[in-house]
């Protein structure tokens, strides 16, 4: 029995030695009032026990002075473990004072004892005081450790949790073991016993303790799982994303559950927020996180990276029991860190992207890119866009182009791209395509061969859409050309009538030399007309003419238009226009329009041409009407287009450009043009005007 | 006698342009201002030469030139065309006309190119 008890004795002495040895080291490492504390309870338990090993039990009694810093050392123990506890976090102010208290009364206790007494002599008053107070300390102090560790550890993270526990449960066991020993009498063989429960009931809490302040790799391996997983389920997360703030969402609550944080926010370099979790002040920055907003129950932790700083609100028990954790954290901030610039650079590669498709848009060029021998031709958005087709659905290949190619530009186009291939010569193509609809587009292609990584041959071009500028072309063109053509009668006629008045005038009547001279007139103010009309037109596309608009008297501006043009033989005209009606626009012009479609009412018109105006609505509908046979059919859809000319049924042939100046003065005086055809057979010419307040 | 030369044109003054100059150098003129008129005017006149516009309203010169296959009385080839445009010419040249002239033109061209298809 005895040898027993001496091996167990010198196993809780290598136990609690050993315990000692590695929280003395762990200070000397890493410093810190909570290693310190710690470092003191177990150096001051080990070194008790190791004194007590030179003093085996039926040895001769330590003198007093042996005896007494032993003491000392075991009451120091639990106010040792104590402080430990409250480097976390500041114990109650009662808890405070009784535990300093009582452990001062036992210090002085334990210098005031005069003598201990010998085996087998009954213990004299003090000391059974003494042992009561001793009881009472452990009990309180290693209870309150016990209590408040085990609380404490609530909502951390599982490592940090099972650690405090075990702590917990181990400070628990140790008191309960002090205070057994300390009451049980050593003079009965059930004290041998019980002393040797108490003393395995010792060594057991020593892997406890061990446990929970200098866990093994493995055990940490085990505690931790949980939270790897979690790591790696957010690292896993960070490697989808694209989006700095859908990144930050993402990774701050998996961040704060890994340190069981109560908060957590990410700043940028420039110290701008970039996403939070948690309570986090709205107005926190990272010069100054207002951390103390969250209470004092909560302590900032920061951690700098590359391109973003992370600070964590965590518990004051982080930086001990959490520091596996907070590397955990470390991990992940530069994996975060990571994803944070891949993020930049996927946006600015998205932001270029869209600045070109943008400007691609607004000048109407697509691009393209190909590598012959490959099917597949690399299309911009825009020229998708321009071909009319969906990216979703169209696929550009050669074959599929030529498709959509005219079939008068089909063999040209795919020759000009053989020819550039082969000499690996820019290029430069016009052709047509038919849209999905049939429509057809005009479009103007650039492009140069290079070679493109690998040495492989690639070709890449532009592609503009030139539909409009070519059809404005056509009508300039064709707008020349008219021009051109009126103007051959009238030089005809002058320069002819010129050339044989100058050398042949006296062979000439009189009667023919008045028709020589009529006729001059005529076509020379033909060509002043004409020409008139051609730079108000230009003047007009080129929204040069100056229009004043102001409200203008209907009745007056029509009686007006009424006498610039004499009324034909033959012809009526009725004027129903009501006195007081009014219309915004410009005066001047307003006449030359009602002057241009009386006089074509009185040229291509019948007998009967009526005047009228009606108020509708806040506009004024002004109408001229002919009981002629109207606008043949195949001019009503380019009556208003330049040149477009009828048949006249009397007086002179007109320049053909009257209705086109028209419509577009009445477009500019914010109005509308139109024509009706009348029944049974006639013409109606409407101008809708807003009305004059 | 001199030669008669009927002209077809919408325009009246050149009309009046091609009569004063034509009977200045000593041809009768007839005149026509339509394609219509032109025909109706064959059925009972015989000109030696006509001048005929191409752009002519309704019935256009082109449209006069076929009708002209059924009145065996007129020759094609004794036909001149006016035509604003050069590229006329072959077209004019193909339906059996003699000559074209384009507008616009010089009164002494005309009485030559005239003169020129009355003489063959």
């Amino acid at each position: 029995m005895n040898q027993l008890e001496r091996v167990l004795s010198v196993v809780e002495t290598c136990v609690f030695a050993g315990l000692g040895l590695i929280a003395v080291l762990r200070w000397v490492r890493r410093r810190g009032a909570t290693r310190g504390w710690l470092a003191a309870t177990f150096g001051a338990l080990g070194l008790v026990l190791v004194i007590a090993q030179f003093f085996p039990p039926g040895s001769r009694v330590p003198s007093l002075w042996v005896i007494k810093p032993v003491l000392g050392l075991i009451v120091a123990f639990p106010y040792f473990l104590y402080r430990f506890m409250n480097s976390f976090q500041a114990a109650p102010r009662w808890l405070h004072r009784a535990a300093g208290g009582i452990t001062g009364v036992l210090l002085a206790g334990t210098l005031a004892i005069p003598r201990l007494p010998a085996v087998g002599q009954p213990q004299p008053r003090y000391l059974r005081v003494f042992a009561l107070l001793f009881v009472a300390q452990w009990t309180l102090l290693a209870g309150a450790v016990a209590v408040r560790l085990w609380r404490a550890g609530k909502g951390q993270p599982t490592l940090a949790r099972r650690r405090m526990r075990t702590l917990s449960a181990a400070s628990a066991l140790l008191a309960f073991v002090a205070v057994l020993s300390a009451s049980v009498t050593k003079q009965s063989a059930d004290a041998t016993v019980s002393g040797i429960v108490l003393t395995v009931l010792a060594i057991a809490s020593g892997p406890l303790f061990l446990a929970g302040f200098a866990p093994p790799q493995l055990l940490i391996r085990a505690w931790r799982r949980q939270e790897e997983q979690a790591l790696q389920s957010a690292c896993v997360d960070l490697m989808s994303v694209t989006d700095p703030r859908e990144a930050v969402e993402g990774l701050l609550p998996q961040l704060v559950s890994i340190v069981a944080a109560q908060g957590a926010a990410v700043y940028d370099t420039d110290g701008t927020l970039l996403g939070a979790h948690g309570p986090v002040p709205a107005e926190a920055t990272l010069a100054s996180p207002a951390g103390t907003a969250l209470g004092d129950n909560f302590q900032q932790v920061r951690l700098a990276f590359p391109n973003a700083t992370l600070v964590v609100w965590a518990s004051p028990y982080t930086p001990y029991f959490g520091r596996g954790e907070l590397d955990l954290l470390n991990n992940l901030g530069v994996m975060a860190s990571l994803a944070l610039e891949r993020c930049r650079l996927f946006q600015r590669e998205r932001s270029t992207l869209e600045a070109l498709e943008e400007a691609q848009r607004i000048a109407r060029v697509g691009s393209w890119c190909w590598v012959p021998g490959t099917e597949t031709i690399e299309w911009s958005t825009e020229l998708y866009r321009i071909h009319g087709q969906d990216p979703a659905t169209f696929h550009p290949t050669i074959a599929a182009l030529q498709d959509v190619c005219h079939p008068q530009d089909r063999d040209s186009w795919a020759a000009g791209i053989q020819r550039a291939a082969a000499s690996r010569t820019s290029f430069e193509m016009e052709y047509r395509i038919f849209l999905p609809g049939g429509h057809v587009r005009t479009l103007h292609g650039l492009g140069k061969v290079t070679t493109g990584s690998g040495g492989a041959l690639e070709m890449i071009g532009t592609v503009q859409d030139v539909t409009e500028q070519r059809r404005l072309e056509a009508v300039r063109n064709e707008f020349i050309a008219n021009a051109a053509h009126e103007l051959r009668t009238p030089l005809t006629t002058l320069t002819g009538m010129a050339m044989l008045l100058a050398a042949r005038r006296h062979q000439l009547s009189d009667a023919t030399l008045g028709e020589a001279f009529a006729a001059l007139g005529r076509q020379g103010e033909r060509a002043r007309v004409l020409i008139n009309n051609m730079l108000d037109l230009s003047q007009l596309d080129a929204q040069r003419i100056p229009i004043t608009m102001e409200q203008v008297p209907l009745a007056t501006v029509v009686r007006r238009a009424q006498e610039a043009v004499a009324l034909p033989v033959g012809k009526e005209v009725e004027i129903l226009v009501p006195e007081p009606l009014s219309a915004l626009a410009d005066p001047a012009r307003l006449e030359q329009v009602i002057t241009n479609l009386l006089s074509n009412a009185y040229r291509y018109g019948g007998r009967h041409v009526r005047v009228e105006a009606r108020r509708t609505g806040g506009r004024v509908i002004l109408s001229v009407t002919d009981d002629g046979p109207g606008v043949p059919d195949d001019l009503v859809s380019s009556m208003f287009e330049p040149f477009t000319r009828g048949q006249a049924v009397t007086g002179t042939v007109g320049s053909g450009l009257g209705l086109a100046i028209s419509r577009r003065l009445v477009d500019a005086f914010a109005g509308r043009m139109s024509y009706e055809c009348q029944s049974p057979h006639g013409a109606r010419f409407l101008v809708d005007l807003q009305e004059a307040a | 006698m001199s030669a008669t030369v009927l002209v077809v044109d919408d325009e009246q003054d050149i009309v009046l342009l091609c009569r004063i100059a034509l009977e200045l150098a000593g041809f009768t003129v007839l005149e026509a201002g339509s394609g219509e008129e032109a025909l109706t005017l064959l059925e009972t006149a015989c000109p030696d030469v006509m001048l005929l516009d191409v752009r002519l309203p309704g019935m256009d010169g082109w449209e006069v030139l076929d009708r002209l296959h059924a009145l065996p009385a007129f020759e094609k080839r004794r036909i001149i065309v006016f035509s604003a445009h050069k590229s006329s010419a072959g077209r004019a040249l193909e339906a059996g006309c003699r000559a074209m002239i384009p507008k616009p033109f010089r009164p002494d061209d005309l009485v030559r190119t005239v003169r020129s298809v009355v003489e063959n």
